[in-house]
């Protein structure tokens, strides 16, 4: 398709919005109740452009036609666009927050704003969002982002034309059925809906870089400091997959940063009470109860659970720690707790459990692929897709199970299908079967590339019947030349096998293919270390039979629910559990003897690998934070006689380690093998 | 996918009689403001009354109140009449409606003829929308037609708001039957299974009406036909837009919405959907029993066939006249025998969303392109004289006022731009100091606003100051 703007040529894959068209290539259109998240309300019309032939149109719900001709900015225009926002501001008190309305104000040269403000208008009764109506310039992306993504009503429009206000729910946010995501803050183009703890304790001062551990994408993200204390945490670019821009992300930290249940000091278990003690007695007696563990039991005395948000210097500890000082495996991550039948698929089949390529890659796509409810348990990647999608830069086929991935990505899919989840398998299994009945694939290649491609044709064509109809699916990833396929694995999978058989299927000289499988609950970080580590069963065994002395718990406990029910039943009969947390929990709160105070990733220096791979370094840079994890544990290997370096040299050795290990393991030209 | 029935104690704000209305209503709309001296006390009661209410479909008898009940001159002045004959003796019961004819055309096209030959036959008539908007009724019918989706509805418009028209209220007040034969048969040719019927809440008896012809017609016809739904209004102008329309009728707040996708594709419940006028259907029996053809002859230009005006209580015959398209302006004036009270100083034809024309501009003929060339808008045929006791001004504040208070309030020109109109016509001209404002406000309501109602209210306002500019436009 070729568009013509302001007078240059410019081509385009997928019928796209012009607004989305002119951005790409660079051309702003100033909007305010456009929002990506959102399907189109244009009512605003400020995005006003001037098709050729036609007049004056909203650029956000036009869709570009091949030989048009748009004009993004002319003197008609500009004053439609000027005139519009001068109305919004007449209404609208002082500028002051740098928010996308002030700017768009700035830019126009308007200073109008000074309508009166009318204290009715404010309403603090919600302790995450502060109200001020009398910003509002009705562009109802709170109301439509509230009904559309939240699934709820809160926001509500009142009374009609220049009488329509906005309020929520019973007339107090407050004591709405409002869920604090504060998808409404994200949307807000003009601060009327902001987040109370910028305006409690005000714009930041400063920022700093660190990474978001809240899930295993590790996104690096920009935190505002305002005295000395968080207050606001920023996308760390305006591109798809810079990511960091999702709710969860922006949001639950505070629910650890500011919690009331907060750890400052280690605490002791005495007489079933958790009491104050010294931090330098603390690591001695942390690592008593370890040397006790060991001399009783050997090293099968010694266990340690970590979770999958720690930074790679303290995994490297931990290793040291159980490896070389203890001298054993005895090593559990939520990993290999959750996944480990999976596990050996992925080995068995191409030989790893990673992503093919860095997310950042994925925005190189033609054709992309989502299976499973990604936008739940990775919403920034989700994210991400959708935009690729509606920005025309690929095709997306969208294999969908739950309500929520039907709501989000089915919007920006150019091929939906349902189904059930018991049914992904036979889907692709179809997909596999047309792939190769309608010549899609390059057999030639795959002969050369995998171990057991007759074998495999010979199945697919005799004994495995095709069930869906996915014709449309396979025209797009057959045209594809280079196809992500990501999916959302879960414990009960039954699909896997087909999904990596599609994988294998897809490569060819003429096609990339790149597979990216999503843990849902756990992440691959401590895998790393830990792959082949062991199981629950096997946890609660050695718990049971007392051979577990010390166990030591690291990080926040991110299990899912079914098996959390199995471990703390198993860890009654463990003598001495040492915690390292940021908060107190249910763990530490009943079954530690000794929790040390752990820091959120705000606070922490270090370096997170991404589950593809990519690194990613968190300078902490927050006052009074120096004393960290790494240190609490360089003190208990240096009481136990072990001594380690600086975080600097833990760093270098880890690096080292990982380029021969993880990149070598990744490339070593094992062929695939088909798993049917 | 659409969420319909939002919360009801919100969405009842939008309307202005969704709660309560005085006893007695006194209407404020333009037809009366222009006659207002004929019944000095009503417009003053219209004046004080809070809500206002707009246009009781009385215009014939303006200034009007709820609670008087004269009846309009109704008459034909077309060589074939298509509408009007079903109006002359008044109320029709089922009975009369059959002895005229009626049903036979439902009857024929069920039998005889494909659904693609139905739109055939509206396609060969080139009749066009009644509603105002004037789009080919046979090209709106095959659009829904050839969806893929089979779910589809059509729903009948019969929220006239616009002052001065009351065409729609009389044909379901005296043949209610007409437009619901003319909406089965659009039913059927595009494959609807339900009839929306909407009616606005000014026009009670039109409501009984109808709902009497819907129950009454159930035992009679032995077809298996879609259900229809009557749907009464609750007080808004805005939402006879055929999108806002549709929001309605899912439980939203009337808004309209961005077109394309268009009803016909996306409409009710996000379905196919055809709107159509009621005076656009109440010609499909006419069509379907003598042929697309037939119905072509009459009329001219692009404006085929007959329509129904609509004359203020100012003209001494004021009423409903049959037309054929191509009547020239100055002839339905004289129809209209004149004036009651002054010299007609212009017309107000398709009001509020179309521009004024001048006594020198009533050579031109009644037709779509026609009016629109003078500037103006055939609407729904609602033609308002005014004479030297309105100024253009104050007419211009009325127009403006009306819209403002009816306007939505979703895009940002009309919401704030008809507003701010509003307060600086609030004094019956505009300073000249205040012109390039005007100007300004007006151009960018028409540039730029989402629907109809906006758009409309700036070319209201450039139309005015091109042809009243010198009396409209005080020095400081
Ligand atoms: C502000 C506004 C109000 C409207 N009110 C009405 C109305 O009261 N009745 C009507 O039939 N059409 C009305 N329309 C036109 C409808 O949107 C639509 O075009 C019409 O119902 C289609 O039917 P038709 O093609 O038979 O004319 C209105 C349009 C606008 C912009
Ligand atoms: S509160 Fe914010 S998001 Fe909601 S309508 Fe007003 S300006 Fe838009
Ligand atoms: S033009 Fe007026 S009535 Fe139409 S959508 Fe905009 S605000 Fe609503
Ligand atoms: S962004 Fe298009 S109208 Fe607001």
């Amino acid at each position: 398709m070729k568009v013509k703007i302001d007078g240059v040529e410019y081509k385009f894959e997928k019928k796209i919005s012009i607004l989305n068209a002119a951005r790409k290539v660079g051309i702003d259109i100033p909007t305010l109740c456009y929002d990506r998240r959102l399907s189109p309300n244009a009512s605003c019309r400020l995005c006003l452009v001037k098709i050729k032939g036609k007049g004056i149109v909203t650029s956000c719900t036009t869709p570009i036609e091949d030989g048009m001709e748009v004009v993004t900015d002319d003197d008609e225009v500009r004053k439609a666009v000027r005139m519009n926002l001068r109305l919004l501001s007449s209404r609208y008190p002082k500028p002051a927050l740098k928010k996308r309305f002030d700017q768009l104000l700035e830019r126009y040269g308007l200073k109008e704003g000074g309508g009166a403000i009318n204290r009715e208008e404010i309403d603090d009764s919600h302790p995450f969002i502060y109200v001020d109506m009398n910003r509002c310039i009705n562009c109802y992306n709170c109301v439509r982002v509230c009904e559309d993504i939240a699934g709820r009503l809160v926001w509500r429009i009142t009374n009609r034309g220049a009488e329509s206000r906005i309020i929520a729910e019973g007339g107090s946010l407050g004591r709405s059925s409002c869920i604090s995501c504060r998808a409404c803050v994200d949307v807000c183009p003009s601060g009327a809906i902001e987040d109370a703890m910028l305006v409690k304790y005000g714009t930041p001062e400063r920022y700093y870089w660190s990474v978001c551990n809240m899930c295993s994408l590790a996104c690096r993200v920009s935190v505002g400091v305002s005295r000395n204390k968080p207050v606001l945490i920023r996308p760390a670019g305006e591109k798809p997959l810079d990511a960091g821009g999702c709710l969860k992300g922006r949001y639950i930290w505070e629910d650890a940063f500011y919690s009331a249940e907060r750890l400052h000091y280690p605490l002791i278990r005495k007489g079933g009470f958790l009491k104050k003690v010294d931090i330098k007695d603390a690591i001695g007696i942390a690592s008593e109860k370890i040397r006790e563990a060991v001399k009783e039991q050997g090293s099968e005395g010694f266990g340690l659970i970590v979770s999958g948000r720690l930074t790679l210097e303290e995994y490297y500890m931990l290793n040291i720690l159980s490896r070389e000082v203890i001298g054993s495996d005895n090593v559990w991550n939520s990993f290999t707790l959750c996944y480990q039948s999976i596990l050996g698929e992925f080995m068995n089949s191409i030989g790893s459990i990673w992503p093919s390529i860095p997310y950042k890659e994925i925005g190189i796509s033609d054709s992309i692929i989502v299976v499973g409810d990604v936008d739940s348990y990775h919403p920034a990647l989700g994210d991400a897709i959708r935009e690729l999608s509606l920005q025309g830069d690929a095709r997306l086929l969208v294999v969908g199970t739950s309500p929520s991935t039907e709501g989000f990505m089915q919007n920006a899919s150019d091929v939906y299908i349902k189904v059930e989840k018991e049914r992904i398998g036979g889907l692709f299994n179809c997909i596999n079967k047309r792939l190769v009945e309608e010549g899609y694939v390059d057999l030639d290649y795959l002969r050369g590339a995998t171990e057991n491609l007759g074998e495999y044709l010979g199945v697919i064509n005799g004994e495995k019947s095709c069930e869906n109809n996915a014709e449309k699916a396979v025209e797009m990833l057959g045209r594809g030349r280079n196809v992500s396929l990501i999916f959302e694995v879960e414990p009960w999978y039954e699909s896997t096998k087909e999904l990596i058989d599609t994988y294998i299927l897809l490569n060819g000289r003429e096609r990339r293919a790149n597979i990216v499988p999503l843990f849902e609950e756990c992440d691959l970080v401590d895998a790393f270390y830990i792959l082949g580590g062991r199981s629950i069963d096997d946890l609660a065994q050695k718990a049971k039979e007392r051979e577990l002395k010390t166990l030591m718990i690291v990080g926040g406990n991110i299990l899912r629910p079914a098996i959390r029910e199995r471990l703390l039943s198993s860890l009654r009969d463990v003598d001495f559990i040492i915690e390292i947390v940021p908060t107190l929990d249910y763990f530490s709160r009943y079954y530690a003897s000794l929790v040390f105070p752990g820091r959120t990733y705000l606070e922490k220096r270090g370096h997170y690998l991404s589950s593809d791979m990519t690194i990613r370094h968190a300078p902490s840079s927050l006052e009074g934070t120096e004393f960290q994890e790494f240190d609490l544990l360089k003190g208990i290997l240096e009481a136990l006689g072990y001594s380690v370096g600086s975080m600097e040299e833990v760093w270098n050795v880890v690096k080292e380690k990982i380029r021969k290990n993880v990149i070598a393991k990744n490339n070593s030209g094992k062929k695939y093998k088909f798993l049917f | 996918m659409v969420r319909i029935n939002l919360p009801k104690k919100e969405v009842n704000t939008f309307y202005n009689a969704a709660d309560t209305m005085p006893e007695e209503e006194y209407c404020s709309g333009l037809a009366c403001y222009v006659s207002r001296n004929l019944k000095k006390e009503f417009w003053k009661k219209a004046m004080a009354q809070r809500p206002r209410t707009y246009c009781l479909g009385k215009c014939y008898s303006s200034p009007s109140s709820s609670s008087t009940h004269e009846k309009p001159i109704i008459e034909v002045r077309s060589r074939k009449s298509v509408i009007g004959r079903y109006l002359l003796k008044g109320e029709l019961t089922l009975k009369d409606y059959i002895s005229l004819g009626g049903f036979k055309a439902l009857e024929y096209a069920l039998t005889s003829l494909s659904k693609r030959n139905i739109i055939k036959e509206v396609e060969k008539s080139y009749l066009r929308g009644r509603g105002g908007g004037g789009f080919p009724t046979g090209k709106k019918w095959l659009l829904a037609y050839n969806q893929k989706e089979t779910e589809r509805y059509l729903i009948v418009n019969g929220d006239e708001g616009d002052p001065g028209a009351y065409v729609d209220r009389f044909i379901m007040e005296y043949s209610p039957f007409l437009p619901i034969e003319g909406a089965l048969i659009a039913a059927h040719a595009i494959g609807a299974q339900k009839v929306y019927f909407y009616i606005r809440r000014e026009y009670p008896r039109s409501v009984a009406r109808v709902r009497e012809a819907v129950k009454s017609m159930a035992s009679f016809l032995k077809y298996k036909l879609p259900k229809i739904v009557v749907v009464v209004g609750k007080g808004s102008y805005v939402v006879g837009e055929e999108t806002a329309l549709i929001n309605a009728l899912m439980g939203r707040r009337p808004e309209p919405v961005f077109k394309p996708p268009y009803p016909t594709e996306r409409g009710l419940y996000g379905k196919p959907t055809v709107v159509n006028n009621v005076e656009t259907l109440s010609n499909i029996p006419y069509i379907i029993s003598n042929g697309g053809k037939e119905y072509y002859e009459l009329g001219f230009s692009k404006s085929r066939g007959t329509k129904l005006v609509s004359l203020n209580s100012l003209f001494k015959r004021p009423g409903i006249y049959e037309f054929e398209f191509g009547v020239p302006l100055k002839e339905i004036v004289s129809t209209g025998g004149g004036l009651k009270r002054g010299k007609v100083a212009g017309l107000l034809i398709g009001a509020p969303l179309s521009g004024v024309v001048r006594p020198e501009e009533f050579d031109t003929r009644l037709g779509y392109e026609e009016l629109e060339e003078i500037g103006s808008s055939l609407g729904h045929g609602n033609i308002i004289a005014f004479n030297e006791e309105s100024p253009p001004g104050e007419i211009l504040r009325e127009i403006v006022s009306f819209l403002s208070y009816e306007s939505c309030g979703k895009c940002t020109p009309c919401r704030l731009g008809t507003k701010k109109l509003e307060g600086i016509l609030s004094k019956g001209y505009i300073l000249r100091d205040e012109l390039e404002e005007v100007y300004d406000i007006a151009h960018t309501l028409v540039s730029s606003s989402l629907c109809g109602l906006g758009i409309g209210a700036g070319r209201v306002v450039l139309s005015f100051l091109s042809k009243y500019r010198r009396v409209i436009v005080h020095e400081g």
